[in-house]
């Protein structure tokens, strides 16, 4: 009897000892329901393109292994963006490019959206490619409410957090764009729809800088764009380069020292109502108001660009938008490239006084 | 014979029992008691650390850092230049509130570890009752020379030491300071240029604890701590927060400051008349200067200005008008709502707990009463006189208020 | 056997009661011990001002303080109030002719007027003095009400403040400047109730307007006569331009009404009678006054000279039926208007015709610096902060002789050579060049 109630007081003491500390452990249940990443992937019927890309650059075994793995996972919609529509799509184009960007969509850890610092912008991860990719967060609007939206290297994460037996995967509702060390002047080379605007930066000698550091965002705007202002490869050849101010006819497309995706409008919008940002193009005394986000009706992500030809200028600005989501935020080594429908200075208003 | 040896037993028995009970309370003892390690600090100096890089990010400043720090002193690192502990350390270390209370009273009510200030919510050794002044919001460090250490972190409620490796290693400022023993120090961390976004820290050392301050007078000094560049940059590369009202673009690095002191702060509808002699009574001048610690002139005002007060409390509310040089208070080109005034003419109104939004046409910013208002003995409020800093910094104006010890309530 | 229970009982109660002690121990978080103690606080003020006034070289003023009405005056502002006074000492008053029979036959309206204006509400120490960079503005008890200005705080009505005549005080070395005057050197004494500071020369009160002063100076002809006169072929041109459209040629006085765009001959120079009830009905700003000599120097010998210029730019003036005022002006009028009004006839304007109101322009000789060249002219109002209008004269000051230009400009530049001529419409300060603008031609 006695031994006993000294087993038990031993007993009781050694259970104060074990009581004391605790640490905080979190853990998620293991859930025999939830798959792998890869498999999860393949069972998705709005996924079923990105599959046969995993397939085809060989990741599906790693990616229904051990893990853990974070996969952002776009859409069929996001692939039909780029001209993609069926499997077969993915045969046209060069195998080592197309892995680097469906590595480029994987990253190697878990990253749910409580692991990303709130309202951080820009914060880098490796991906299975190697290179990082940028993930914004508007976590929280400045009276502490929640917000909520996630963003990967300008893409929207539409449905996050979903949960997989080796990781985490966001849904999103474009592909991301990488072009790895590819410089902005080797991409718009490549890139024929914008030939006028090479052209045009060639002769006013703004286009050898585009091949070194930048950073820099260009607003490129298509053919057609130069053509409705009269800007032609024939006029062009015709033009005297010394008698128009080249830095405001092309160089107002060029933003010096920045790198702006297009869905970095609508992060700051959110986390500090204000997504627009205000600048002097190089060189140039007019005043140029670039916005950005989720714009109206549509609600897909977009940018404008307003022109004045002064800050307090009374004369009519000119704007002109990019709404082609898909052909946005292409992201070189030396800054980013966004599609423009219209062009905004026209070879009159641009000769030198 | 038996019986001796039974009881020899028995007594043999009840010894070890109690020997087996004195064991088991000594265990319970032991496990009970918690052991708190109060490590004392010789010769301390007595210091408060803000964290001034108040600036939003805007799409302009995209590239700019999340002002969120951990702070070392006398930090140990390891060969990569990593910090692995120090003697103090100031961990979650967020933007600074815009109100500095004499003591830590914001710990009580706290739901988040961010840290407005050091010490803040830490639970650390704070400076005495010195020379009746309570200095139970700075905390003790060591004096002579001291190594100090601002490492950038993420925002979020991982510990400094337990993130990954390559997040430990962005340090932004790594410098030593000379603090003397049982002196007063505030230590800024702030931005010095707008457009190169050089930042700095600037240590002061405070003397208000060996002024001869009277009771009945209540003490402002006014420090511009603002970024060279930043009043004459862009709109659209500062903050849009209509609560900072005129602030809002910074002031011009030469201001004169006015003080205008009004009756009752219960009455938010109409600023009411100005107490005789202090309607826009010029104070101080306030310059630039984010280079030296040097502790600008204290001026005063009494606490008991108002008529229609009885000595024991008072409704009093403050207004300060900061105006460039050559503008006159009462000639005032701008409308009493503006508040894009092109650095030329900042408002802030002190008035009840820093809250209160006022119902007239005004520009002003807020920030809570100078005076401190508390049930203090069987006065339920007294009113008690205080020494201030105003600090503006860019676009903000932050309040550090120290009280004497008052006597404690009777219920 | 009893040994044996005892103890046990004992050892019981031993542990029994270590245990309650340790429990029953409080961990308190002890604080630091109190150190120091307060520093005490003297003042350095133990007497009231009349007190100090009574002790000090100024018995002259402080009789006349006596037999004045300023103590009720004081009292009516409450009991608490404090105030400071600026007193002239006693070697002061008598050489402005104040001596004590002197004092005791004035009237108790000019003992006021005397006293009044040597004294304000409020504080003005010397500390405040040293630290402050533009003159300290100081409102005097004395108030003129005829006279109408900006609302700030009358408890009457919300539409004007009285006059109150001004002391705008400032320090130069350790001299005290009074409306730019040198006053001697700086001797303030605190008091329980505020201060004084002793001076050495008496204040003097203004009295005139500017038109009544630069018309008795006598070295302002040119200035006078060509604007009178370019005034009156002005209106002149614009009543036949009206006539027309009204069927008859108004007279001056009708013109004036109509055109309200042009600053006229005494439009900021006098006081503006009847008083309409609201706003303002005296312009209170900065002149600098070209003499006759600045004329000669550009030129210009006679008024003669200066209304041929004018010609050249006649053709401009017209009475336009659009905006139904009159449109244009004389070369002349801007050269006068950088002496008159900085300038303001060529701030920016919006689109909608708004422009920044006036700031304050009062500033006597002692802050006539560089420090002024980026001060705004204008400000506030309805346009936003980018229609402010930015100082455009350039001020620098070469061995203690002030010079302005205007910016820019290619002309020569004009030195003060009298300052602080002060009057109600505020200081006048004397200029031997005009003030021409870049690219002005003069031939």
């Amino acid at each position: 009897m006695k031994k006993l109630t000294y087993l038990f007081a031993v007993g009781l003491s050694l259970l104060f000892f074990a009581s004391c500390k605790h640490d905080d452990l979190s853990m998620a249940k293991p859930n025999e329901n939830v798959r792998p990443a890869a498999d999860f992937v393949k069972n998705n019927y709005e996924m079923r393109l990105f599959y046969a890309a995993l397939q085809k650059v060989g990741y599906v075994d790693q990616l229904n292994g051990k893990g853990p793995f974070t996969v952002l996972a776009p859409t069929d919609e996001a692939f039909n963006n780029l001209g993609i529509y069926t499997a077969a799509d993915f045969d046209k184009m060069n195998a080592d490019s197309l892995k680097k960007v469906i590595g480029y969509h994987v990253l190697p850890r878990r990253l749910r959206v409580a692991d990303i610092p709130s309202n951080g912008i820009d914060v880098r991860y490796a991906t299975l490619e190697g290179t990082a990719l940028y993930a914004s967060a508007a976590s929280l609007n400045p009276n502490g409410g929640a917000l909520d939206e996630l963003y990967f290297s300008g893409v929207e994460a539409t449905r996050k957090d979903v949960p997989m037996a080796n990781g985490t995967l966001h849904v999103l509702n474009q592909v991301m764009k990488p072009n790895f060390s590819k410089t902005i002047q080797q991409w718009l080379a490549q890139h024929k729809e914008y030939s006028v605007f090479v052209s045009g930066l060639k002769k006013f000698g703004l286009w050898e800088q585009l091949a070194v550091q930048g950073p820099f965002t260009i607003f490129a705007p298509d053919n057609k764009a130069m053509e409705d202002l009269g800007i032609t490869e024939l006029s062009l050849s015709a033009m005297d380069a010394s008698k128009y101010l080249g830095d405001l006819l092309f160089g107002v497309y060029i933003l010096y020292d920045r790198h702006f995706f297009t869905s970095d409008g609508q992060v700051f919008a959110g986390i500090n109502s204000n997504g627009s940002y205000n600048y002097y193009p190089k060189n140039t005394t007019y005043y140029m108001t670039f916005g950005a986000g989720k714009m109206y009706p549509s609600f897909k992500l977009a940018y404008s660009l307003v022109l004045r030809t002064g800050p307090t200028s009374n004369d009519p600005p000119v704007a002109v938008s990019g709404d082609i989501t898909a052909k946005n935020d292409n992201l070189c080594s030396n800054g980013l490239v966004h599609h423009l429908a219209g062009g905004l200075v026209r070879p009159e208003e641009a000769i030198k006084r | 014979m038996k019986n001796e040896s039974v009881y020899k037993r028995n007594i043999f028995g009840s010894f070890k029992s109690s020997a087996w009970l004195l064991a088991f309370s000594l265990l319970l003892l032991a496990s009970g008691c918690v052991k708190v390690e109060y490590s004392k600090i010789e010769d301390p100096a007595y210091l408060r650390v803000f964290n001034n890089l108040n600036y939003i990010q805007t799409l302009g400043s995209k590239d700019n850092k999340v002002p969120f720090f951990c702070m070392f002193i006398n930090p140990v690192v390891d060969a990569s230049g990593m910090p692995v502990s120090a003697e103090i350390v100031g961990d979650f270390l967020d933007q600074r509130d815009a109100y500095a209370p004499p003591y830590p009273s914001h710990i009580g009510s706290s739901i988040s570890v961010n840290n407005p200030e050091y010490p803040g919510k830490e639970n650390v050794l704070v400076g005495p009752i010195l020379n009746g002044f309570d200095l139970s919001s700075w905390a003790q460090v060591p004096s002579g020379k001291v190594r100090i250490m601002f490492a950038y972190r993420p925002k979020n409620t991982v510990p400094f030491f337990q993130l990954e490796n390559e997040l430990k290693k962005d340090i932004l400022i790594d410098t030593t300071i000379n603090l003397t023993s049982k002196e007063v120090y505030t230590l800024h961390l702030l931005q010095k240029d707008f457009v190169s976004k050089r930042t700095g820290i600037l240590l002061r050392q405070e003397i208000f604890q060996k002024l001869p301050l009277s009771d009945s007078l209540t003490y402002v000094n006014f420090y511009n701590m603002s970024s060279k560049g930043y009043w004459e940059a862009d709109r659209s590369l500062k903050a849009d927060n209509f609560l900072l009202a005129s602030f809002q673009g910074g002031m011009k690095d030469d201001m004169n400051v006015f003080l205008s002191l009004y009756e009752n702060q219960s009455n938010l509808l109409q600023k009411g008349p100005a107490i005789a002699g202090y309607n826009g009574k010029y104070l101080a001048n306030v310059k630039l200067n984010t280079s030296t610690g040097v502790v600008n002139p204290y001026v005063s005002f009494p606490i008991w200005a108002s008529q229609a007060t009885n000595g024991i409390t008072t409704n009093m509310w403050q207004r300060f008008d900061f105006f460039t040089p050559g503008m006159d208070i009462t000639n005032n080109p701008f409308y009493q709502g503006s508040t894009e005034n092109g650095g030329n003419w900042v408002s802030v109104n002190c008035m009840q707990n820093g809250n209160a939004r006022v119902q007239f046409n005004d520009n002003a910013a807020m920030l809570p009463n100078l005076l401190v208002n508390i049930h203090s003995g069987i006065h339920n409020p007294a009113t008690f006189a205080t020494v201030n800093s105003i600090e503006v910094v860019n676009g903000r104006i932050y309040l550090t208020t120290i009280q004497r010890k008052y006597a404690p309530p009777v219920y | 056997m009893m040994n044996m229970r005892n103890l046990k009982k004992l050892s019981g109660v031993i542990l029994f009661a270590s245990l309650l002690f340790t429990a029953a121990c409080t961990k308190t978080e002890f604080l630091p011990d109190p150190e120091g103690a307060q520093v005490p606080f003297q003042s350095n003020a133990t007497q009231t001002v009349e007190e100090l006034l009574a002790a000090s070289p100024a018995k002259l003023y402080y009789s006349a303080w006596q037999k004045s009405n300023i103590k009720n005056v004081l009292n009516q502002k409450g009991s608490k109030v404090l105030y400071t006074a600026f007193v002239p000492n006693d070697a002061a008053m008598q050489s402005a002719g104040l001596t004590a029979s002197k004092i005791d036959q004035m009237s108790a309206a000019e003992l006021d007027d005397f006293i009044l204006f040597s004294a304000t509400i409020g504080q003005v120490t010397g500390d405040e003095l040293k630290l402050k960079s533009d003159n300290f503005m100081v409102k005097t008890l004395l108030e003129n009400r005829d006279l109408y200005v900006k609302y700030y705080e009358n408890p009457e009505s919300n539409q004007f403040d009285y006059y109150a005549y001004r002391l705008y005080v400032g320090l130069k070395g350790d001299a005290l400047l009074v409306n730019g005057k040198n006053m001697g050197k700086l001797n303030y004494l605190p008091a329980t109730n505020g201060g004084l500071y002793l001076m050495e020369k008496t204040l003097e009160k203004p009295t005139k307007t500017i038109i009544e002063a630069l018309r008795a100076d006598g070295r302002f002809t040119m200035f006078l006569e060509s604007q009178r006169l370019a005034d009156e072929l002005y209106l002149d041109k614009i009543a036949s331009d009206m006539e027309p459209l009204f069927g008859y040629k108004p007279d001056p006085e009708e013109t004036m009404m109509y055109a309200t765009q042009r600053l006229f001959y005494q439009k900021d120079w006098d006081i503006l009678s009847p008083y309409p009830g609201y706003g303002t009905n005296i312009t209170i700003s900065t002149l600098f006054a070209p003499t006759d000599e600045a004329f000669h120097k550009a030129g210009f010998q006679t008024v003669a000279d200066i209304l041929k210029f004018n010609e050249r730019g006649a053709s401009s003036i017209h009475f336009s039926d659009m905006t139904f005022t009159d449109e244009g002006a004389y070369p002349m009028d801007t050269i006068y208007n950088y002496h008159r009004n900085w300038g303001r006839m060529f701030q920016p304007v919006t689109v909608g015709g708004d422009k920044a109101i006036s700031n304050a322009t009062v500033f006597y000789s002692n802050e006539l610096s560089p420090r002024l060249n980026e001060y705004l002219v204008s400000a506030g109002g309805n346009p936003s902060i980018e229609y402010a209008y930015k100082m455009p004269l350039e001020f620098s000051v070469n061995n203690s002789s002030i010079q302005i230009k205007v910016k820019g400009s290619e002309y020569p530049a004009a030195n003060v050579i009298e300052g602080d001529i002060n009057t109600l419409n505020g200081p006048i300060h004397v200029v031997d060049h005009l003030f021409i603008p870049k690219g002005f031609k003069l031939n």
